[in-house]
Formats: C-alpha cells, structure tokens, sequence
C-alpha cells in the first residue's frame, strides 16, 4: 500500500502483522490417560506437530483476516477462521476438540461397555453378593472411560445505521463417548446392590443468541435472545442384573434376578431448552455519574416421555404413571440496577440492587416409586415409596453499597455494605438474609512499595429451621401420620444444611507488593477465610482457609527474564453427625456423636526463565510443582459401637519440566525444540486396593490412583512471514 | 528527504502522526509502531484517528518548550509509571468501547479496584495475550494466585491445557451476575457447557439447581469431578438419617489389605454415589432418593 511502500523493509515487518506456520512432528514416551486428560497426549509414540497463524490486514480498506490452527496432530485440535472489514461487519468460524480421559484401568464384567443395554458374559455366576460370584474376577474386562466435545461456532457481526449494530452467534457442541455412574438394584431394607457402570454420553447441546445494539457516547443498550437446546440420543441405562436371591425385596420373583433376566434400569439426562431474551442498558448522566441496568426473561422447558416405573415387567404394577411426561417449566427473571456516581472530587459511590427469581411451575403429582427395579410396587396406603415431587422456587434480593475515598494520591479508602434476602419453596427454611459489611484500604508507600489490607463480615439468619418441611411435603400424610410427632422427619432435626443455615464469614486479603528497581517485581499476599456455622449442632459446623502467595519477575538484562511464585492454601472443615442406627431419636444422645476434621493442603511451586538475546537463538522453561495433602480424621462417641480407626492421606503429586529452544536458520525459518517431563503420583483410598468382590454389594472396578513419569519431545520447524 | 517530506504528510500508520513516529521510529525503545499490526492501528477504519486519540495532544511532550532534558510525559500515559489515573486511562479506552461487554464496567469489581484496560490488554502489540484463551490465564493470574495454584490440582477445567479461558466463564468487564459471570446467574453460566444438568427434573436435588457452587469449586480441587470435598463426608454435611447416612466412616471401611475391618459400600469408589448416582436430579418415576 502506498505508505507501506514508502518504508524499507525492516520497518515494514515492524508495521505488518505478522504469520507464522509451524510443523513437525513429536514423541510421547508412555501411555497414560491422566497425562492426555484435555490434551490428547495420552498414547505413546509419534504424533504430527501443525500450529499456524496467519493474519492479513488490507490498511486500505480495513479489510482483515486471521486463520489459526492449533494442536491439528492431537485430539484436542482447534481452528478459527475470522474475516470481515472493521467498522463494517465481521465473519467467524470456530472449531474446537476436547478430550475427557476419565480412566483408562476401569473393568467391567459387562461384554457391551457403552451400549445402553449393558449384558453379562455368558455363564455368569449370580448369586446375593459378590463373593460368591465365582467368574467374577475373571470376567472383569477393561474399558478405556472418555468422552470428547466437538464445538463447532459460527459469528457475525455488523454495524449498521446511526449507532445500531447487530450480533449473531451459533455454537453446535457434541460430547460423545462414556462416563461413569453407579447402577443400583434393590435399594429398600438395607439391600441395594450395585455396579458401577459406563454411562453412553451422545449430547448435543445448541446455542443461539442474537442481539442488537444501540450505542451513542451516552446511551448504551442492547436487546437480545438467547436459546439453548439440549438433546441426547440416549434416554436411559440399562443393565442385566449381575445379582439373584437378596431378601428384603421381591427377589423371589423369577423376573427379578439374574437367572430370570432381570434389569436394572436408570434414566439419563432429558432432552432440555431454554429460551432468553433480555435487555441491558447504560446511561451517563453526567461526565461523573453513570447508570446501568439489565432485564432478562427466561423459560427452562422438559417434556420427555417418562421412563416406565420399572423396566422388569414381570414386577406388579398396580398404579398408573400420574401422567406421561413432566411439563417441566421453571420462569427465571433477572433485573439488576446500579447507580455510580462522583460525590466529591476523591469520593465515589456505588448502589446496587439485583433481583434473580426462579418460578418454578412443574406440575406435582405423586408417584409411587418402585425400588431398584427390584421390588413390587406396594399399594398406596401407608408406605414411603409414595411421593411427591417438589418443584422448588426461589427469589433472591440483593442491594450494594460501596463508597471509595481518596484521602491523598497514595491512599485509598472503600467501605461497602451488601444486603441479602432469600426466599425459597419446598426447603427447611422460608427466607435467609445476610448483612456484609467491607472495609478497605490500599496505600502506596513510594515508588518502589505498595500495600493494601481488606476485610468482609458477614452475619445470615433464616427463618425458623425446619428440617422436615420438605419430608412432610413429599411423603404421603399416610405414611408419616402414624409417626410420632417427634419423628416425622427424614433428616436430623438438629442438623442445619450448611447453604440454608445461620453463618458468621470472616474474609480477609492483605497484599504487597516491591519492586526496589524497573527490573525487579515481589509481590506478597494472604488470604484469609472462614465459615462459621454457629447454629449448627450437626452437620457442617465450619470451613475455614487460609492461602499465602508469593510472586517474583526479574529483568536480569534486556534478554533475559525470571519468575517464580509459590502458593500454599489450608483449607479445613469441622463437621459432626450422629451415628443412630435404627433408633430415630438416637440423635438427642451425645454419646451416638461423630465428628469429621478434614483438612486439605497443597503447596504449589513454579519457576522458569527466558533467554532472547535477539540473535540466532532464544530458550527457555518453567519448572511446576503441586502436592496436595487431604487428611480425614474421624472420632467417634462413646455409645458407637465400631470406633473410628485412622484414614490414610489423600495424596497428589506433580512435578513438571518444560524447555523450549529456537534456533533461527535463516531470518524467517527456524527450528524448534521442545521437551516435557511430567510426574504425576497420586493416592486415594477409595479406589487403591478395591478389587471387583472387595465391597459385598458393589463391583468394584480394579480402577487404579494415576501414577506416570512421561517424556514428552518435540521438533518442529516454523516459517514466518509478514 | 522525499519520503520523509511525503511521511509527515501522510504518516506512517495514521495520517499526520510524524509528530510521534518522527522519534518514536523502529528505533526507539517503546515500540509504538507495532500498533499497525492491529486493528488499532487501520487507518481506513475512520474511527481509528491517530496516536492523540488515546494519548492526548501532549503538546509539552512533542514540543519539550522548554527544552527539559527529562522531556514532559504525554498527557495521557499507560505504563506503569505514568502517573495518569486508572479511570483516566479508561476514559481513553471507555470512548469508543463503552457498550456491549463493556456495558456493566461502571462499579465493577475490576473498575472499583483500579484496574486499568491497559493493566490486561497490551494495545501497541499484535498479540494481546489476555485475547488468546491458550494464554489468557497468566494474564489472569499474576492477580488472582490462588486459581493458578488450583489449576494444579488434581482435578480441575482445562485452563492450564488452553481449552477453556477465564473469560468463558467470566466477563472481567463488568456483568449482571454475581463474580462477574457471563450469565445472570451461577447456574445459567454452568449449563453453557453443562446443560444436561438444567432439567427441570422430576426429582430436583435442590442445591443443585440451586447453585453448582454449594458442591463443587470451579478452579481445581484435590476431589475429583471438582467437588469441595470427598463423599461421603460432602453428602453427609447434610444428610444423617437412620441407618448408613448418619453411619461414621473411617479406616474400618477400606479393603481389609488396606487395614480395613468392613469394606464400607458408602465409603469406597464413588462413595455415596455408588448407589444415590443422580445427584444433579433425576427424570425416572422410580428416582425420589436419586437412585435411578
């Protein structure tokens, strides 16, 4: 172009953006599933390096494109194409990948992991429990558990007359593959019996929003819809039966068990939409105050057809379904409302008011429940399996308050006050309200020094806690009327959910931060927080945290550059239950207590460098470290029968290695080489040393705690261009 | 001297810039030039006026009247050491992106804690990293500490492998919702990528629908599927019942060869979950206790 041509060379790369491809190819030392979890580096051997990134701009007529490829050799490959001409309108296209490796040491007796219909093998040895299922260890067949998300997006974007523009976006997603989920048989009496099963994952998830937009120096508005439609191929699990003979339920029916080939049978996620349309809008009143707001309107829709009570037809049935489908509709309303203003010269204040409302009008009936597929469906009189479904609703208010005030270029002052009200349906309490009150401070010392401290109380209180509202609301009358007054609950009278009870929270944030040169940057912080749930006698009592960081960057010279930082969080939690047995009213008696202190550590270390001496070569690497820490420590009262004995830790540990080198061949072409190394060793308890015939009523899965040391290598040669 | 004649009058990258780009050249140590590999720096997108448009006339920066040695700072500065105030720099910024994600920046957390534009977008550079989901968490990260070191863990969302940026869940701009979400609410930002688990259900566990958050920690945990912490212990911060609910598991529940005395069916693999698997709510008729 005209200006371009006028400029030598040099400057001309200075002014043109610039492109660049890379390809090559690359070596993964060792399969491991965690190591590939979201990259797609999980198999051993070869695979294709491909990264580009190409850019055009026409100064001319402000024509632009840009095409980016990224990870096209990997299952977690990516491209984006992206054109149009500024100020006029906009073209994008979007394709991304996502590998989810669960667990690639899962097994499974069943022959057909990921169908929907899952079978055992032939000559399968049924019997109550898994130590007398004789072929069961050799049956266990392994399954590699992993889904992958494919998104593909398309966008546009155009200005139109006198302030008004347009936005259109479309994103269609897939997620395919397997995940897991327990599979339950039998559930009443004490007597489930389960397997732990692969789930067949077919979504598919549509996007759609569309909005326009209004903008003038003063007004701001936007109008919009939004829609979103979930289906999945899949509307249930089923499985044959691996189990025969359990008592308690109607095992003895030849439909049930295994030999006379029964199933188990659970639902998968129902076909869903939403639909949105909502209005923002912003207003300066003046050059000092400013006001904003936002209105939305949405409708969360469910009809599909319901499964039947049970999937073993040999079962009674006696009642009907109450109706075919749900007709689940849930009406959302947002509106939000904030002021901000300049009241003096070094004073600025903020209002706030936020209204979220969830309406929830699922109609409700009773269904008389069948248990695990396993039992016969009792007569609707006086039982448990009679029950209504509670559609639950709430609306939330929230109103802010901040004001901030200067008192001198190096010190800054904020106090804020934030009121919340909650009002729920179908839950132990009515409404919730918490008061927060924050103050602040951040000064800068010099130059070279800065500090800054904050600190947030707040204080929930709820209506009356009632812990069996949502029990009596969803029981028949005829199963709970009979009960003493004193038992008619489902859950703990004393014990408080932590997300509805009364809580006291303490945040607090110091930081600082050095930098004694241009070169040198120190920064230190310390966080503080905790949850006291002082109404609770049972249940979460409290969770406390605390995490310290420290950061550092240096500028040794103009071609080489560090960092480190270092980071450590405590977090624990106090818990109490009461261990009661059969007996309900065991819960007023002290000596049935049992408490949980969990504490969860982890410290995290980084630190690299780069070297670019602007010459023939540039280098570099990080070194990362993370090792997690979770403890369990149980204690049990006097009247517990079977004390707590000690849990091990729960142990992660990271440790990573990565270089890179470039050498440039010519001034455009270079070679590049990159190395990871990752050691990954973890422990768990739940599933280390869990055979198939481990627990008596579940089948376990041989799944094993990741551990790797995996190399990763690669060589690559890249061009750039301009 | 004919290309430099015809440069003053047409500029390099705007028109009549020679007032800057006379000394801010490709050999000056801030390289302002770079600015014409973006869209910033298109001179036939009428709204792109030149260097002042953002930095001011800074007559006394380009002039130096009084031949200072250390010459006076532009008007409006953006580097660290200007001394031009966080909203001052934003005005420039705010001028022309004052709507659509931006709309909320008025009060927000990032605007009421002084942070600048410029404090995460690089302008004067083709790559913006905070614009590229691969890298735009360590932009993110030199304030927020504690998500890095999260990202670490054991469990986590792909925001260290590239896959998922920050701002796919969060606009840092200013939004409706609470922590800044891009949704109203915390449930409505999940279903973006979760929305098999927006129902409505026939059988609701309602702190699911009610917040994802009362169960799970977005960044990374040492519990899988990013749960707070590890069932049974997170399911019986609620439930205690008769029988197993309210039963105290501890090391008598681990495989006998790990010292266990009763391998607990509540307590090892999924926990709670080996049975109670919908925990998100269920459609099936047969599903009240979330079994099915």
């Amino acid at each position: 172009n005209a200006r371009a041509d006028d400029v030598d060379e040099e400057t001309r790369r200075l002014l043109t953006p610039e492109s660049e491809i890379e390809a090559g190819f690359g070596n993964v030392s060792k399969d491991s599933f965690k190591h590939g979890d979201f990259t797609g580096l999980n198999q051993s051997g070869a695979y294709g390096i491909a990264n580009f990134s190409i850019f055009g701009r026409d100064k001319d007529d402000a024509r632009y494109y840009e095409i980016i490829g990224r990870n096209l050799g990997l299952d977690s490959r990516s491209l984006k194409v992206e054109g149009g001409r500024q100020g006029d309108f906009g073209l994008r296209f979007e394709y991304s990948q996502l590998p989810k490796l669960f667990t690639d040491s899962y097994q499974t007796p069943f022959v057909n992991p990921g169908a929907t219909s899952l079978l055992l093998p032939p000559g399968w040895v049924a019997t109550n429990n898994t130590t007398g299922m004789t072929n069961l260890a050799g049956s266990m067949r392994s399954f590699d558990v992993e889904t992958t998300r494919k998104a593909y997006s398309l966008g546009m974007t155009k200005q139109l007359v006198a302030g008004w523009s347009a936005v259109v976006d479309f994103k269609h997603e897939t997620k395919e593959g397997n995940k897991l989920i327990g599979g339950v048989i039998g559930s009443t009496g004490g007597n489930p019996r389960a397997a732990i099963l692969p789930e067949p994952v077919d979504y598919t998830t549509d996007q759609f929003e569309a909005i326009a937009r209004y903008i003038t120096p003063r007004l701001q508005t936007e109008f919009g819809y939004y829609g979103s439609f979930f289906r999945n191929e899949n509307s249930a699990l089923a499985w044959q039966n691996p189990y025969e003979n359990i008592a308690g339920t109607a095992w003895g029916n030849p439909a049930v068990g295994y030999a006379g080939g029964g199933f188990g049978q659970l639902s998968l996620p129902p076909d869903n939409q939403f639909h949105q349309i909502f209005a923002s809008g912003g207003y300066n009143y003046s050059k000092d105050t400013r006001i904003v707001g936002k209105l939305s309107f949405g409708r969360m829709t469910q009809n599909e057809s319901f499964l039947p009570y049970t999937v073993n037809p040999g079962l009674t049935v006696t009642t009907p379904l109450p109706r075919a489908s749900l007709d689940g509709k849930v009406d959302t309303t947002h509106a939000d409302l904030k002021l901000t203003s300049k009241l003096a010269p070094k004073t600025n204040f903020a209002l706030g008011y936020r209204y979220d409302d969830r309406d929830n009008k699922t109609p409700q009936s009773q269904y008389l429940y069948i248990g695990g597929d396993s039992m016969n469906q009792p007569l609707l009189t006086n039982v448990g399996q009679a029950r209504t479904n509670l559609p639950g609703s709430s609306t939330k208010h929230q109103v802010t308050a901040e004001l901030d005030h200067r008192l001198a270029m190096q010190t800054k002052l904020k106090l804020g006050y934030e009121f919340d009200r909650i009002e729920k349906t179908f839950e132990a309490i009515d409404w919730e309200r918490e008061h927060t009150v924050k103050a602040g401070v951040d000064h800068r010392f010099n130059e070279m020094v800065g500090a800054g401290i904050s600190y947030a109380y707040s204080d929930r209180d709820t209506s009356t806690y009632d812990a069996a509202a949502p029990f009596l609301a969803s029981y028949s009358p005829l199963y709970w009327g009979p009960m003493p007054l004193d038992q008619q609950w489902d859950n703990v009278p004393t014990q408080k959910k932590f997300f509805l009870a009364p809580r006291k929270r303490d945040k607090l944030h110091a930081h600082t931060h050095v930098s004694p040169s241009e070169r040198v940057d120190l920064q230190f912080g310390v966080d503080y927080n905790n949850d006291d749930y002082h109404d609770s006698y049972f249940g979460l009592r409290e969770a406390k945290g605390w995490v310290a960081n420290f950061d550092a960057s240096l500028q040794a010279s103009d071609t080489v550059t560090g960092h480190a930082f270092v980071s450590y969080e405590h977090y624990g939690s106090d818990q109490r239950s009461s261990q009661l047995g059969a007996v309900k009213l065991n819960y007023l008696n002290p000596g049935y207590d049992w408490t949980a202190d969990i504490t969860d550590k982890t410290f995290t270390f980084g630190v690299g460098f780069r070297v670019k001496p602007g010459g023939k070569y540039e280098f570099g690497g990080d070194f990362s470290h993370s090792y997690s820490n979770g403890e369990i420590d149980v204690a049990t009262g006097a009247l517990i029968a079977t004390p707590a004995t000690p849990l091990p830790d729960v142990v992660s540990r990271l440790n990573r290695v990565d270089l890179f080198g470039r050498y440039w061949l010519q001034k455009d072409l270079s070679i590049n080489l990159k190395y990871i190394y990752e050691r990954y060793s973890s422990k768990d308890w739940a599933y280390d040393e869990v055979l198939p015939a481990t627990m008596a009523n579940v089948i376990g899965t041989n799944q094993l705690s990741p551990d790797y040391g995996v190399h990763v290598i690669g060589i690559t040669a890249s061009y750039r261009f301009f | 001297q004919a290309a430099e004649d015809k440069n003053a009058a047409t500029g390099v990258i705007y028109k009549g810039d020679a007032k800057c780009t006379r000394c801010h050249d490709e050999n000056d140590n801030v390289p302002v030039l770079a600015i014409a590999k973006t869209r910033h720096g298109v001179a036939a997108d009428g709204r792109n006026i030149g260097c002042t448009a953002c930095h001011g006339e800074s007559r006394l920066h380009s002039e130096n009247p009084q031949g200072l040695k250390d010459r006076p700072k532009v008007d409006r500065g953006f580097l660290r050491s200007s001394a031009t105030s966080a909203k001052e720099r934003n005005e420039a910024c705010l001028g022309c992106h004052q709507g659509g994600k931006r709309m909320h920046w008025a009060g927000s957390q990032h605007a009421s804690g002084d942070v600048a534009c410029t404090s995460c977008h690089q302008v004067h550079t083709q790559h913006d990293k905070v614009r590229d989901k691969t890298v735009q968490g360590e932009v993110c990260f030199t304030c927020h500490k504690e998500q890095r070191a999260q990202t670490f863990r054991a469990s986590h969302h792909p925001i260290r492998e590239g896959k998922v940026g920050c701002s796919d869940c969060h606009n840092p701009h200013g939004t409706a919702g609470p922590k800044l979400l891009v949704k109203d609410t915390v449930v409505e930002t999940c279903y973006t990528c979760h929305a098999e688990k927006r129902g409505p259900f026939l059988w609701e566990h309602p702190p699911a629908s009610d917040n994802c958050l009362n169960c799970h920690t977005p960044h990374g945990s040492n519990h899988a599927s990013l749960l707070k912490t590890k069932p049974p212990y997170l399911c019986q911060q609620c439930h205690d019942f008769t029988q197993h609910p309210g039963t105290a598991y501890s090391g008598r529940g681990l495989p006998t060869t790990a010292g266990g005395v009763a391998p607990a069916q509540q307590q090892l693999l999924r926990a709670c979950l080996n049975c109670h698997t919908q925990v998100h709510g269920t459609n099936h008729p047969s599903g009240a206790r979330a079994t099915r």
